[in-house]
């Protein structure tokens, strides 16, 4: 290990002997670059935060400006979008998602039978038919597979030598070591379930069950041309998912990783 | 192939220590294939059945209701969906608007290889030894972890233009000394490429983006080592060792890439929210189009023959994919 590392360092050393200017011109370069793309990335996130400060006179200014010339106190724009929906995505990331495999299937084939399934028992309109019907897919039983492949065999050869259940190997060694696995997926399912549009925009239209998404798409039916407060509501419901981003980003970039490669 | 009788004993054995161990795994696999077989499977078999069927989402009650709602129609769907009939002596599709959306579907898609490509330069340029790639890399994935709605919103207000008001964009196209900017959502000609640059914005940092950079991780430093004691210069290194050995990588971001752009849930969110599919149907696709049969519409039965085809489609693709696709990849 250690002399690999040393035979890299070398080699490094070496380049940089062989062109030293080249190479921190290409680095700046490639600085450069990445700020670019970053900042292109940034615009319109900078943008809304921007106009969610304004005034609404000065909201469709024209030349547009950056920083707000009277600053408004953020109004409170999310007011439709209701607690409520917070405790129905709370409880469908709590149950973990569990299928087999049919990633190909688009989901709107199986949407349609449920929707009609559920308008046919009068329970659209209602938390059940928001939680349990996403809750299966395809792609958690796929995740945690890719995972468990990774667990060394011998791990559980040894624990059935001691006597072990298939019950106990799984409770004492595959379960804790799949914690981080499973902070992935909670991570996953969170951000899908807090950003989930097409389900609940099915089977609900009762303003007190509207989750955030369908609560800010209604919004925009009813100020289309306030955009200052449309770009405050749309804050309000990003910070959540980017504060559990900004947390649990180590596990994301690892399931992508994980799930993306090994199929 | 002859085998030698020792060797068919000794697969009888492993066969039937498998079939011990599926007895085994069964109880482990019960709440996973229940949850399959209720949600997946029956789902699935239910939308063919609804696809023969003019069921127009009237409540169903009773068995007669049942028998006098969901009608069965044979293909009957299917023929008004993708058939095509003689007037006037020329072929006219029954459903010329199916054919419509399925171009706008298939035209959107077109961003899919700049998206890929992008996600490629960009993962390339991540994977230099710098500082701050962590920084970086979080602000290039942030769109694709934020809600499709808020983005979209502040999206149709980017490209913002109405005869007093200027979005942002257009705003800077206008500085930048172009002195009629596109009307972007309300034209014909550009609702499409709009679209298609926000899926670009959003996806060239994504998963893609991440992919690759796991795959870049994976190919061993040596072989780059060896090809600088071979004096190839970095355009030959990246055709011969880093194209290749990412083509794993590349076969399952093309796929995966494909099937979500026919599925289209983004744009549906885009459509329904920016444009409402319009102007007149320019930016409607195939998820829009069933949405608005089986929602807006309540015809059942028509929009579950759509949903179909398109899983026809993405099951066609994929089988295809895998047939021929893979021979084009390289293992190591």
């Amino acid at each position: 290990m250690r002399d690999e590392e040393a035979r890299r360092r070398e080699g490094e050393e070496a380049k940089r002997r062989r062109g030293g200017a080249r190479f921190s011109l290409l680095n700046l370069v490639a600085y450069l670059l990445l700020t670019a793309i970053g900042l292109t990335m940034l615009v319109p996130f900078a943008w809304m935060v921007s106009t969610s400060l304004k005034a609404p006179a000065y909201a469709v200014e024209f030349p547009p400006r950056w920083i707000p010339s009277e600053p408004e106190t953020v109004q409170i724009a999310g007011q439709e979008c209701k607690v409520a929906t917070w405790s129905s995505q709370a409880t469908r990331v709590a149950i973990l998602r569990y299928s087999l495999a049919t990633l190909m299937v688009p989901a709107i084939v199986i949407m349609l039978p449920v929707y009609a399934l559920l308008s046919n028992l009068r329970l659209t309109n209602t938390y059940a038919a928001l939680i349990f019907p996403p809750m299966f897919s395809a792609y958690g039983t796929f995740l945690l597979r890719q995972f468990f492949m990774t667990i060394p065999r011998e791990l559980e050869d040894a624990a059935v030598i001691d006597g072990a259940s298939p019950f106990a190997v799984y409770r004492h060694i595959i379960l804790p070591l799949s914690k981080p696995a499973l902070a992935t997926l909670t991570t996953f399912v969170f951000l899908h379930s807090w950003n989930d549009f097409l389900w609940p925009l099915m089977v609900v239209d009762r303003l007190a069950l509207k989750t955030l998404p369908i609560g800010l798409a209604h919004f925009q039916d009813s100020y289309t041309t306030e955009y200052h407060l449309l770009m405050a509501a749309s804050v309000i419901v990003m910070i959540p998912v980017l504060l559990v981003f900004l947390i649990g980003q180590r596990y994301f970039v690892r399931g992508i990783a994980l799930s993306g490669m090994k199929g | 192939m002859k085998k030698n009788p020792k060797r068919r004993k000794g697969e009888e054995v492993k066969r039937r220590r498998i079939h011990a161990t599926t007895l085994r795994a069964l109880p482990f696999l019960l709440p996973n294939l229940l949850g399959f077989l209720l949600f997946t499977f029956l789902p699935v078999m239910a939308c063919f059945a609804l696809s023969l069927s003019d069921y127009r989402l009237a409540p169903i009650a009773s068995f007669r209701d049942l028998v006098e709602q969901v009608r069965f129609v044979g293909l009957g769907n299917f023929t008004r969906l993708l058939g095509f009939s003689r007037e006037a002596g020329r072929l006219v599709a029954n459903d010329s608007e199916f054919w419509r959306y399925l171009g706008n579907t298939l035209f959107l898609m077109l961003g899919i290889p700049l998206s890929i490509l992008g996600s490629l330069l960009l993962a390339l340029l991540l994977n230099q030894r710098l500082r701050g790639i962590t920084l970086f890399r979080t602000i290039y994935f942030l769109p694709t972890v934020s809600s499709a709605v808020a983005i979209c919103i502040v999206w149709k207000w980017i490209f913002h233009q109405q005869p007093n008001e200027v979005g942002l964009l257009n705003s800077f196209l206008m500085n930048i000394g172009i002195a009629h900017p596109p009307d972007w959502l309300s034209s014909l000609v550009w609702a499409k490429p709009a679209f298609i640059i926000m899926v670009l914005w959003l996806g060239i940092g994504g998963y893609n983006c991440v992919l690759y950079l796991a795959g870049l991780q994976g190919i061993p430093q040596e072989l780059y080592e060896a090809a600088d004691l071979d004096g190839a210069g970095s355009w030959a290194r990246l055709r011969h060792i880093t194209w290749p050995l990412l083509s794993p990588t590349t076969f399952f971001v093309v796929t995966m890439s494909i099937i979500a752009g026919l599925q289209g849930s983004f744009l549906f969110t885009a459509a329904f929210l920016m444009t409402a599919g319009g102007p007149a149907g320019a930016t409607t696709t195939l998820m829009l189009y069933i949405y608005n049969y089986a929602i807006a519409w309540h015809q059942l039965g028509y929009a579950a023959a759509i949903a179909t085809v398109l899983f026809a489609f993405v099951f066609g693709f994929t089988l295809i994919n895998w047939r021929y696709g893979q021979r084009l990849v390289h293992y190591q």
